[in-house]
Order: structure tokens, then C-alpha cells, then sequence
């Protein structure tokens, strides 16, 4: 038996808000996680440490901050430098997916995603990563 | 007296002119033994005067000359046959300590007293011959660089004409030496420079002012069989027995061009591709935006994720609904720009009344207007002008100028639309009184892909293509496309067309 703590709080940042509608609508609805969404990373971070998420997904192509500086943002922070990072992305070019692997994502998940199998995409990654 | 003193006197002078030259001068008899010699002679070969005094004068050749001399002698004697005396040649001779070295005799005949004697005129010629054998080795040594060297060498008069040309230079131009050897070395260049040149030379000498000399450049070569070629030249200048010379260097660089160009291609290529890759990225990116909000939605109705009837689900056909429209724009952006860029896109041109026109414009581009609360006005446009354009790719520029400029500008306020008579042409203006185009944006503007402040919290639309492919139908019609813009003013896009191309008919 492992003890790996059950995923619930998930938060989604991502630009495209009809995206971010469906998204929260399968991660909830369907999914059951307590999730929010946001539409940048100024966002996000500024209610990060209050919602203290256990798993954070990005967008990858955002303006402003993009996918990859926030993860490099969430790596200078104490309590957010071993959390999963997931990006979600149109961008799913083999060698753009290395790429993201390598900035240190926990996973890719390509966009169209399947919003009835999301949020159990999620946690399959997340329990991956407590192995 | 007199004539005894006038005697004396000769003798005198000589004897000091004997005693004082540099050449040695022996005196022997007919029997070849050594009656005087002058003090060059003793320094030429090493012996004292009372040493050679009677001697055979043979003592001073090696052998096998040695042996042979008395024969000689004694045969001229009897037959008459000169072999050097009165003639001058190169003989060897033979110093005291043995050695030998190269001399220049001359003998002459001379009857004293009855008995027949001989004068010897001799020269030491080693250095000479030294000097001789030094240059010929280096001469050896130049002829054989320069037949071996792969750059032409030839040397010019300063008129112009050839003096020498190596074997590189034959092989470059195709030419023979006989074939270049006097002419005009302009012949070696095509025109404008074959005319030019005689003029530069000249203009050199007079002035001195250097165009090549010393310096170096590319230039242009013609062939024999009239192909030209690029070649560096590099050309120094030179003394000859009080002439001015010229020397070319030149190296056919065809190859090396050649080789540069296919490399540039090769990276053109290369860039060309990477912006080929680049862009399908980015379209694969910007269709699966909207058809992720697509299928989401869709996938979330028939998973049942909403309850049938309610407002989710109608939210969610809406979204569906939406960007199904936002997926066609986008289609209908790439079909143009890949049409712009395989430069089949072509132009139906009519020539219409450009008042009408821009009504037409602002009715068809209405629901901007109503989408974004603000309103169009045509303000100024002449009655009676007519254009030459494909009424259906500038009313597309249009709608997109309108379009961008009801999405920025602040509710309730205007955009004035309006057609001026210019010098060359007309101009239509659209414009807002919108924030206006962020400086670091300004720039990237016509670029594809790209909207400015996207974080901007009202909705964006637009593809990112607009502008671009608006920009390819103005310049398709020979027109511009330009635009003025003031942070917190507003901007305007100017749709430059020329009216002479109008008259004519159709640009293409």
C-alpha cells in the first residue's frame, strides 16, 4: 500500500478563456478536483500561496509571462520548487515536447484534450510522479 | 733630343699605365716563356715577378691545357692558325697555390727586334662569373615559380602593352604568349573597363593617383572565347632600365565564387525552410486554439458533463458555436496568405465608384459597430472618383481596418473613414481615436501571427493575419499600405492607391 496523498487542488492557468471554461468544467464537473483557473501568470501567483495547489497546470503560449517563465518562477519559490507542473499545449511537436520534459514539466498533455479523461490524465501523472 | 725625350716620355707613361691597371699584361717569346709581367699579374696569380721571369708561360694553366700550350704554340707559329691570339676567349687559369679560376685573355703579336712575341691580355672573371652563375640560378628559380604558380603573372609597358605573360596567364585567358605578347592588356578586360582603361593608365602616370595599385580589388576578366569571369588583381609597379613597368597578379576566382554563392543558396534555403517549419507550427498551434474549445465542449454535452437544457450546455454550444466561426477565419487567413505567398492569388479589377464603395463598407462592417458600441463615419470623400481595384479584396482590406479599429478604440467613440485626392493617386483613410499602437509593437505590426497586448482583458477575435494579408492586397494593387499612430491618441491606416495605373488599366 502506498501513501500517496489523493490529488485535489489543481490550479489551471491558461489565456484562452472559452479553453479555461471547458477545462474547468471537465476538471470539476467531471473530474471532481477543487480546481481554479486563472488567465495569466501574474494571476496565478498572486493567489497561489493562499489556494496552495498540489499540481499546477500551464499554458504554454501566453502573453506576458509564458508557460515556462512561470515554471521557472515556481522553482525560485520554497514551497513550490518540487510541485508538479503540467503544460497543456497546441505545441506538440516531438522535439517540443522534449523541450518542456527538460524545463522540468512533469508531463505534456496536447491540446485537443478530451475533457472526459482530464482530470484522471492528471492524476495518473501526479501519482507518477509521487512513485 | 727632342725626339729621344718624347720617347722617354711614352715610355713612361706606359710603363705607369701598365704598372697601375687592373688587368695582368705578360710579354713572352715565341718559344712561350715569360718575358715581363705588370704587378696584376703577380696579384692575379699569386706568384712574384723573378718566379715567372723565363718560365714557360703554361705554368700558369692547369692541366690539360698545360701540355697542350707548347704545341700550340709552335703550330700557329708554323701554320698561322689562330685559335685565340687577336680572337679574345675564356680560358683557366692557375694560381700558385694550385687553384684555379676563370680569366678573359686577349693576345696580341708583336715583332721586337726581329723576334716575334706575344702580349697577354688577362682578367681575373671569377666574380664576375660568380655573379653570372648567382643570376642565372635565381633567373632558373623566378622562370621556374613563375611556370609553375597558379596565379597569372604579366608584366605591361607603361602604354599599356604586354611584355610577359607565365603559362597561369595563358591558361586563364585562354590565350598563347605569342597571341598576347605586344598588344594592348585592355584586350584581357570586357567593356566598360577595356575603354577605361588606357584613360586610368595614363591618368596614373600623370597624377599618380592609385585605383588598383598596390591596393588590390575584383575585377572582370574576358577569355579569348569571350566568357567573362571574376578574377583579383593586384598590381605592383617596377623600374626596368630607366622604363616603368607594371606587374598584374591575377587569380581566377569563378570557383571560389561559385562556391560562395552556392553556399549563400544553401542558407537561404535553410533560413527559407525554417520559416516554412515555423509557420506550420504556428498554424497547427492557431487551428487547434478554437477546435480544443470545439471538442471540449462538444465532447462534454455528449458525455453528459452538463445537464441537458441548462445553461452550461448552452454556454457550451455557444463556445462551440464561436469558435467554429474563429476556426473558418482562420482557414480562410491561411488559404490567403498561402495564396499571397505562392503568388497565386489573383486580382478581379473593376473599376468602381469609390464613394459608393466606402458606404458600402461601413453597412457591411455594421455589426463591428455594433459589437464593439461605436460608430463609423464617412467624412470626406470626393463624389465623383472612380477607382481601379478588385472591389472584393479591398473591401476585405477594409473590413479588416475597420474591424481593428472598432476592437480598439473606446466605447461610443467615432472612426472616420474618408478618401483624399493625393499627387500620385487617393489615399482612404481609417481612423480611430483608440489607445493607439504600443511603440515596441508598432514595428511587427504587418507581421503574421501577431497581435498587440493579447492580455488586453476584452475579447480578441482576430487571427493575427489580418494586417499581413491586407498588406499583400494593397501591394498586389501597386499600392501601400502604411499607418500613423500616437500612444493615447489614436491611428490611422492609410490605403495609398496610384491613380495613373487606374487610368491605364489594370496594374497587373
Amino acid at each position: 500500500m502506498t501513501t500517496c496523498p489523493e490529488l485535489e487542488r489543481v490550479l489551471y492557468i491558461e489565456d484562452e478563456p472559452d479553453i479555461r471554461l471547458v477545462a474547468e468544467i471537465a476538471l470539476r464537473q467531471v473530474g471532481g478536483l477543487n480546481v481554479i483557473t486563472c488567465a495569466g501568470g501574474e494571476e496565478g501567483l498572486s493567489l497561489i500561496h493562499d489556494f496552495m495547489p498540489q499540481l499546477i497546470i500551464l499554458d504554454v503560449m501566453m502573453p506576458g509571462m509564458d508557460g515556462p517563465q512561470i515554471l521557472c518562477k515556481l522553482r525560485d519559490m520554497p514551497e513550490f520548487e518540487t510541485t508538479p507542473v503540467v503544460f497543456i499545449t497546441a505545441k506538440v511537436q516531438a522535439d517540443e515536447v522534449e523541450q518542456f520534459k527538460r524545463l522540468g514539466a512533469a508531463d505534456v498533455i496536447s491540446k485537443p484534450f478530451n475533457p472526459m479523461t482530464l482530470a484522471d490524465d492528471v492524476r495518473a501523472i501526479w501519482a507518477a510522479c509521487d512513485e | 733630343m727632342k725626339g729621344q725625350d718624347a720617347v722617354n716620355d711614352l715610355l713612361s707613361r706606359t710603363k705607369a699605365i701598365v704598372e697601375t691597371i687592373v688587368d695582368g699584361v705578360i710579354t713572352i717569346s715565341d718559344r712561350g716563356l715569360i718575358e715581363t709581367v705588370n704587378p696584376a699579374v703577380e696579384k692575379i696569380f699569386g706568384y712574384r715577378l723573378d718566379e715567372l721571369s723565363g718560365q714557360n708561360v703554361s705554368m700558369l694553366m692547369p692541366n690539360p691545357y698545360q701540355r697542350e700550350h707548347d704545341s700550340y704554340l709552335s703550330n700557329y707559329l708554323s701554320t698561322g692558325e689562330k685559335k685565340i691570339i687577336g680572337i679574345g676567349r675564356e680560358v683557366t687559369g692557375r694560381r700558385k697555390d694550385g687553384s684555379t679560376f676563370p680569366l678573359e685573355l686577349a693576345i696580341s703579336e708583336m715583332e721586337v727586334n726581329g723576334q716575334r712575341m706575344f702580349t697577354g691580355i688577362v682578367r681575373d672573371i671569377s666574380l664576375r662569373k660568380a655573379t653570372e652563375e648567382k643570376l642565372r640560378e635565381l633567373l632558373t628559380r623566378t622562370k621556374a615559380i613563375l611556370d609553375t604558380i597558379v596565379d597569372g603573372v604579366i608584366t605591361i609597358s607603361d602604354r599599356g602593352c604586354i611584355e610577359t605573360v607565365n603559362p597561369a596567364a595563358e591558361k586563364i585567358f585562354g590565350y598563347r604568349l605569342d597571341e598576347l605578347s605586344g598588344k594592348n592588356v585592355s584586350m584581357l578586360m570586357p567593356d566598360p573597363y577595356r575603354h577605361e582603361h588606357d584613360q586610368y593608365l595614363k591618368n596614373y602616370l600623370h597624377t599618380g593617383e592609385k585605383k588598383i595599385i598596390g591596393i588590390g580589388r575584383e575585377v572582370t576578366g574576358l577569355r579569348k572565347d569571350g566568357t567573362t569571369f571574376p578574377l583579383e588583381l593586384a598590381i605592383s609597379e617596377m623600374e626596368v632600365n630607366g622604363q616603368r613597368m607594371f606587374t598584374g597578379i591575377v587569380r581566377d576566382i569563378s570557383e571560389r565564387k561559385e562556391t560562395e554563392e552556392k553556399l549563400r543558396e544553401a542558407m537561404r534555403r535553410v533560413h527559407e525552410q525554417r520559416i516554412k517549419d515555423e509557420f506550420i507550427a504556428t498554424v497547427s498551434h492557431e487551428l487547434r486554439t478554437p477546435l480544443t474549445s470545439i471538442k471540449a465542449s462538444l465532447e462534454l454535452i455528449i458525455g453528459k458533463a452538463v445537464a441537458k437544457g441548462s445553461d452550461q450546455e448552452k454556454m457550451l454550444i455557444t463556445i462551440a458555436h464561436k469558435n467554429s466561426d474563429r476556426l473558418l477565419l482562420l482557414i480562410n487567413d491561411i488559404l490567403d496568405i498561402s495564396k499571397i505567398e505562392s503568388e497565386k492569388m489573383k486580382l478581379n479589377f473593376r473599376r468602381i465608384r469609390l464613394h459608393s464603395f466606402l458606404e458600402t463598407a461601413i453597412s457591411d462592417n455594421q455589426a463591428y459597430a455594433e459589437k464593439h458600441h461605436v460608430k463609423f463615419v464617412l467624412i470626406d470623400c470626393p463624389g465623383n472618383l472612380h477607382i481601379y481595384v478588385d472591389p472584393d479584396r479591398l473591401m476585405q482590406v477594409m473590413s479588416n481596418l475597420m474591424s481593428n479599429a472598432a476592437k480598439f478604440s473606446h466605447q461610443n467613440s467615432q472612426i472616420e473613414i474618408e478618401a483624399r485626392r493625393r499627387d500620385d493617386g487617393i489615399r482612404i483613410t481609417v481612423r480611430d481615436y483608440g489607445p493607439g499602437i504600443p511603440l515596441d509593437f508598432q514595428n511587427r505590426v504587418f507581421e503574421k501571427f501577431t497581435q498587440a497586448d493579447t492580455s488586453d482583458k476584452r475579447e480578441m477575435s482576430g487571427t493575427g493575419l489580418g494586417l499581413h494579408i491586407s498588406k499583400a492586397i494593397i501591394e498586389r494593387h501597386h499600392g501601400e499600405l502604411s499607418f500613423d499612430t500616437v500612444v493615447g491618441k489614436g491611428t490611422e491606416f492609410h490605403v495609398d492607391l496610384k491613380q495613373q495605373l487606374q487610368r491605364q488599366g489594370s496594374p497587373q
